[in-house]
């Protein structure tokens, strides 16, 4: 962007824009003395407003009855998302956003990724780009992808052998992570729509 | 002295993790209750609200996130993946998206009791009619500002317009509220 989009802050802070449209503003603010600043007093009234809405604690009060599970799974979120952080940080991988369906869930293991007791190959075919990571044990592996076909779902293979699907988001990003009984991984694969295929080796 | 939250942009932008958690455990509820407001479903809530963390881990060294502070960034930037993750949904099933399900609602009504709704209410209800439109129709309403310019008859650069002085606004009579 090289002028200010200075029609389209407000935009931004409504969830009016699609989200390509979205990260360009945001990534220009993010730059600019000019805009920065007017966007964050838009988004400042957007999430006084949000934070107010009165359908929150109905909100909230609908989803009290299963607290258990949402404790369960807010940590799981909490560690998958300082996971994938660490992953992103560690293989400077910057997919545009990130939406997850998590066929199985459970703790990605953060120690093993601070630890780096992993290892990590690109995805090479067409219609993305694609990393596939794995424990060193083969017990868990895990896909961070980017460039796909937005809302298209995906399937993922070990070894030939297939794991699952995932959705991509509307941005076209994509991670999923797995958990497997010990074992080495030769070959990992995500499937698209059209016949589309990222594969390694 | 920084604040508490300016500490927390501080190490978030160092690429400390423990920020991060940090960040999650603070904010993630209040994401997921305004990501849940949109979407009505516990699951694709917790995608919006990883999504708003991703993406902040992204952005956490902007110009942005700094000046509006960390709370209404996560925030705004999870009910906008919200919102992107009911268009693709509704996009799917053919079904009329949930913002259009709210769109009866009357904002003044819809809020609560708690001090913070009174001074939104209050904060609401001092904009000037047109700016109230404006906000109303875009955000209780779901509707895209475009959609605001054409049932208003109004040009969309007004709209615009009007959208931004509400939401100035709005940040000044509420720039406190802590999120």
């Amino acid at each position: 962007v090289t002028e200010h989009p200075l029609d389209q802050l407000e935009a931004f802070a409504l969830g009016d824009l699609d989200p390509a449209a979205a990260q360009t503003v945001l990534e220009h603010a993010d730059r600019c003395p000019v805009c920065a600043p007017v966007l964050a007093d838009a988004m400042t009234g957007v999430a006084a407003i949000a934070m107010a809405d009165g359908t929150r604690d109905a909100a909230v009060s609908r989803i009290a009855p299963r607290r258990d599970r949402f404790a369960y799974v807010a940590g799981w979120w909490a560690a998958a998302a300082t996971a994938a952080v660490v992953v992103l940080a560690v293989l400077n991988f910057q997919p545009r956003s990130h939406a997850t369906q998590a066929p199985v869930v459970a703790m990605v293991p953060v120690a093993a990724l601070v630890h780096s007791h992993f290892t990590h190959h690109p995805l090479h075919g067409t219609g993305g780009d694609a990393k596939e990571l794995q424990a060193l044990d083969g017990s868990w592996v895990y896909f961070v992808a980017d460039g796909l076909q937005p809302g298209a779902t995906y399937d993922a293979s070990i070894n030939g052998a297939l794991l699952g699907s995932a959705e991509a988001s509307p941005t076209g990003t994509l991670t999923s992570y797995w958990v497997r009984r010990s074992g080495k991984i030769t070959s990992a694969q995500l499937r698209g729509p059209g016949g589309t295929v990222l594969r390694w080796p | 002295v920084a604040s508490p939250g300016e500490e927390l942009i501080a190490r978030l932008g160092a690429g400390e993790p423990g920020a991060f958690e940090e960040a999650y455990r603070l904010y993630a509820p209040h994401c997921r209750a305004v990501a849940f407001r949109v979407l009505a479903d516990d699951a694709a809530a917790q995608d919006a609200v990883q999504e708003a963390f991703l993406s902040l881990w992204r952005h956490r060294d902007g110009l942005v996130v700094r000046t509006a502070g960390i709370g209404p960034w996560l925030v705004v930037v999870a009910r906008n993946a919200a919102i992107g993750i009911a268009r693709a949904a509704s996009r799917r099933s053919g079904r009329e998206s949930t913002a259009a399900a709210v769109e009866t609602i009357d904002p003044l009504d819809a809020l609560g009791t708690r001090a913070e709704a009174v001074d939104v209410r209050n904060a609401l209800s001092s904009l000037p009619d047109e700016q109230r439109t404006v906000l109303t129709m875009a955000y209780f309403g779901g509707h895209t500002l475009a959609s605001v310019a054409e049932r208003t008859a109004t040009p969309l650069g007004t709209v615009k317009r009007r959208a931004q002085l509400a939401l100035r606004k709005m940040a000044q009579q509420l720039g406190g509220l802590d999120t």
